[in-house]
């Protein structure tokens, strides 16, 4: 629907698209039918009861119970269908498929960086296969930032020292937009990409040219920051107190202060950074922190490789 | 006045039960305990709360309860994001 | 006997006034001043956004722009609007009081007002805060370098005037009320400021100490919020909005009261369904606590919590309905006259309805997905803020303006200004709903080509609706020299208010007044 070459409806690019935009009609409509209600029957009286119309004014009501509460009880339930519509909506939107594929992103003042798994890597765009069920894995470098992508209907925000996630799937070939929409600072207006739906052969094609892989990126820098000489064996002999990695992603482990905690990619990765503050029971905290030693991508790195350890490739929550 | 010197001490025992607690690692549930007695004590003695009107007795539980709606529904976040 | 206004001329006199009617003009004056910087803050907003590329000012700019007409519109304008300047005004004259309870922290309220609101207009002197009126972590503690704390401190001081005016309301209404003014018979506009006040006492408070976190935060690193110190962003989001969004009801509830008062007085008929309106606008201060986390759908708060919040949402919409529905039904069979006032009073119920109707699609949790921080954000919290607040606050403005002054104010140019403003605040927000639905994020300077047509009608709105508030400021200003006298009772109401003479003595009441059953249309005796 366009006016004057002015769209007035986004593209629908995902195939959720359509679900949210049916929820936002049923709102429209119960809402739309409520504003005509109050609009004609205001109208209706601003004429009708005017002041010198020649009409009965006798004993104007100052309340009628029976009607105010059936008011109030439609309301509640009109409330009620609402909220189940967009609840349930928001269920498929927030929660990604256990088999969906995982594309990281990392959000910085002011861009957007992207890793495939394949290794590839691009900055403020996004390439991805149509009909896929993909997951984005999101962390932030510095502010909270904002992954909105209108044509997807859907958006969220990206925290810094937390992942968060989204999840889409697109149904439409072409070129759509990105935009950052949580306001992040100077440059807030021009942290904005595009994504590319291309079909799957030819994104197969696209992140194949890629030198390393991110578990490859990985083990380099495990070697490099010389992890293996705690978290390795040496002839069978674990060297130094510290927690074995094979099979640690996604169990549960319990802690040195008391508790639990489930080994997903936010535990490892406050571990690597505050290595005191969650210290897997029967060990002790002599492991040095990596603060500022490692970037996020680095860190995303290091977090796949620990995953590929355990034979897991996709970030999924450590629910096993 | 034998009254608040009374509370005094109570209140001077609670702060040493404090630092008990704290040697003896009881956990930050047994601060909040301690700390919450100290609270009710001053509020009921020292402001008077025990003599006062029932609507002021009222509004003291209104701004608890207040209180509760934002510990509460800003706690309910985290549990059920940690997914505990 | 001489009226509060002439009875001492001198500026002494004015400067270290305790009666409430003085200190709610001194209210007026310093709250107008403000409006008109945020307003000019808004139109170079406006301006800016004229045009897809950024090209009238730098992003930098543009980021204090909005953060300015954010942090003066919201705590320097909004919040005292109703309350601080007609609520002052008129709750001892509406329940036959001679003054507040409390008539020197009244003036002590007005100074630190006076003193957090020049505070916050020097850190923008100095060069001004790029973090949204929001302040949203860790933008504001960690990575801005502009001038936060000094902001923040002028807000936290401007919020000790809200609790001392919160507090003195509700010790008024509870204590001085005339002897035969029970509550149900307390105006409506009353039990709006009650509910209002009670708001600003519990909430105000808790804006205080995330100011100070902040501040700490940025001076010492105490690292509640930074996350790389271990703490959590998302927290501030949760204190700030735990005011934030009740402090949304302290904009509203006193128009809603307004609303009230004159509705029935232009339709010549009792207000339909008082205890309904009166109990829906408690049930609004109780439940406007319980919703803040739906301004969060979309920052990382757990799916769980997202839920309730969303559910609550609903819920808090219903008492604003019950509003609506008895407004509309108190035309019914009345005998409506359309002067000033009642056209203020129809577009706030108008405009209204469409920005707590658009509110529902933001409660709507796939829904919110969409569309929270984009255009049709900015326009739903316009439509209840500006067409709301606004409306009902110059409703109200031009309904007790002949009892404030003594004079009476040209009622074309009036109504002319009611119907500017309406049509010049439609064409700038109904725009943006679209916008944001075409997925335009809001505090963006420079903007997609495609969104370009809409933004032109919406700034064209803008140029009209700035004409219709000029008008007011200079009729407003003309009646107080040229005005033709009001008397007592120009609109022939009902109310204590109406009953001391126009400007009221400086004790409102020589002898204790006689109350009789609120809204009493058509005036006996005079119809």
């Amino acid at each position: 629907m366009k006016i004057g070459g002015v769209p007035l409806f986004p593209q629908q690019a995902d195939t959720g698209a359509a679900g949210v935009d049916m929820v936002a009609l049923v709102v429209c409509a119960i809402c739309g039918l409520l504003a005509l209600g109050v609009l004609v029957a205001v109208v209706y009286f601003l004429i009708r009861y005017r002041a010198g119309s020649d009409v009965n004014r006798d004993n104007p009501p100052e309340g009628h119970l029976p009607l105010e509460l059936s008011w109030v009880g439609g309301a509640v339930v009109l409330s009620l269908v609402m909220f189940i519509f967009g609840a349930r909506a928001y269920y498929d939107l927030r929660v990604a498929p256990t088999d969906s594929f995982e594309i990281e992103v990392v959000g910085r003042q002011w861009m957007w960086k992207i890793r495939h798994p394949s290794g590839r890597r691009e900055i403020n765009t996004l390439h991805v296969p149509l009909g896929t069920k993909i997951k984005l894995k999101m962390i932030s470098r510095d502010v909270i930032h904002s992954f909105y992508l209108p044509e997807f209907r859907t958006k969220h925000d990206v925290l810094p020292g937390r992942y968060t996630d989204l999840w889409i799937e697109p149904k439409k070939l072409g070129r759509f937009t990105l935009a950052c929409s949580e306001y992040c600072g100077t440059d807030h207006s021009r942290m904005k990409g595009e994504v590319v739906v291309v079909t799957p052969e030819e994104y197969e094609s696209w992140q194949a040219l890629s030198p390393l892989t991110s578990v490859q990126r990985g083990e380099r820098l495990y070697l490099k920051m010389a992890c293996d000489s705690c978290h390795e064996y040496q002839d069978g002999q674990v060297v130094s107190g510290a927690p074995l990695l094979d099979g640690i992603y996604g169990s549960t482990v319990g802690l040195e202060a008391g508790g639990s905690t489930k080994v997903d990619d936010d535990y490892l990765r406050r571990s690597i950074l505050r290595p005191k503050a969650q210290v897997v029971a029967g060990f002790q905290p002599i492991m040095p922190t990596y603060e500022g030693r490692l970037s996020e991508e680095e860190l995303l790195d290091l977090i796949a490789y620990i995953r590929s350890r355990s034979g897991s490739t996709v970030d999924d929550g450590g629910k096993k | 006045m034998k009254t608040h010197l009374l509370v005094w001490l109570s209140l001077m025992l609670l702060l040493g039960l404090t630092v008990v607690a704290w040697q003896y690692h009881l956990g930050f549930l047994m601060a909040l305990a301690i700390a919450v007695t100290k609270a009710a004590l001053v509020i009921a003695f020292f402001m008077h709360l025990r003599k006062e009107s029932p609507l002021t007795k009222f509004v003291a539980g209104a701004v608890l309860f207040w209180l509760l709606i934002l510990f509460g529904f800003t706690l309910a976040d985290y549990f059920s994001r940690l997914g505990f | 006997m001489k009226d509060y206004l002439y009875e001492d001329v001198s500026l002494k006199s004015w400067l270290l006034t305790t009666d409430h009617k003085r200190i709610g003009i001194l209210f007026l004056l310093t709250i107008t001043f403000f409006f008109i910087i945020g307003g000019v803050a808004a139109t170079l907003m406006r301006m800016e956004l004229a045009t897809a590329p950024g090209d009238l000012v730098s992003a930098d700019v543009y980021n204090r722009l909005f953060t300015l007409h954010g942090t003066v519109m919201v705590w320097l304008f909004l919040i005292p609007s109703i309350p601080a300047t007609l609520g002052n005004f008129l709750l001892p004259l509406m329940i036959g009081a001679k003054d507040l309870a409390f008539p020197r922290l009244n003036l002590l309220s007005w100074y630190v007002f006076l003193f957090g609101g020049l505070l916050t207009l020097w850190s923008i002197i100095i060069g001004g805060v790029d973090t949204g009126w929001t302040f949203y972590t860790p933008y504001s503690t960690t990575y801005t370098n502009s001038h936060v704390i000094m902001m923040a401190a002028g807000i936290f001081i401007v919020g000790f005037s809200s609790i001392f005016s919160g507090l003195n309301f509700i010790v008024t209404v509870h204590s001085l009320r005339a002897p035969e003014m029970t509550w149900t018979r307390l105006p409506l506009f009353v039990w709006t400021l009650y509910a209002t006040s009670l708001i600003m006492v519990l909430a105000t408070p808790i804006l205080s100490v995330t100011l100070v976190l902040i501040a700490a935060e940025r001076l010492f690193g105490v690292g509640i919020f930074d996350p790389a110190l271990g703490g959590d962003p998302l927290l501030f989001q949760h204190l700030f909005w735990f005011y934030s969004h009740p402090a949304v009801y302290i904009m509203i509830l006193p128009g809603m009261g307004v609303i009230s008062e004159i509705l029935p007085c232009f339709a010549r008929r009792p207000i339909f369904g008082y205890k309904f309106i009166a109990g829906s606008s408690l049930a609004i201060a109780v439940f406007g606590f319980l919703v803040w986390g739906h301004h969060m759908f979309a920052a990382g708060q757990s799916l769980y919590a997202g839920l309730v919040f969303s559910f609550l949402s609903f819920l808090v919409a219903v008492p604003s309905g019950i509003k609506v529905f008895s407004w509309t039904a108190t035309l019914y069979k009345g005998s409506i006259r359309f002067d000033t006032p009642m056209l203020y009073a129809l577009g706030f119920m108008g405009l209204f309805t469409i920005g707590g109707l658009t509110g529902l699609f933001l409660a709507t949790l796939a829904v919110d997905v969409h569309l929270t921080d984009t255009f049709f954000v900015v326009a739903h919290f316009h439509f209840i803020m500006v067409g709301g607040m606004l409306m009902a606050y110059l409703g109200g403005l031009h309904f007790w303006w002949p009892k404030m002054t003594g004079k009476l104010y040209p009622e074309t140019l009036g109504r002319i200004s009611a119907v500017l403003i309406f049509l010049g605040f439609n064409g700038t927000f109904l725009p943006q709903f679209i916008l944001g639905y075409l997925g335009m994020p809001r505090r963006y300077y420079a903007y997609p080509e495609q969104f370009e047509f809409l933004n032109v009608i919406s700034s064209a709105g803008a140029v009209l609706l700035a004409l219709g508030y000029a008008l007011p400021l200079a009729y407003f200003t003309w009646s107080l020299i040229k005005g033709r006298p009001a008397g007592a009772d120009p609109w022939n109401a009902a109310g204590l208010e109406w009953k001391v003479s126009s400007p009221p003595p400086h004790h409102n009441f020589e002898t204790i007044p006689v109350v009789e059953q609120p809204y009493r249309y058509p005036r006996p005796g005079h119809e």
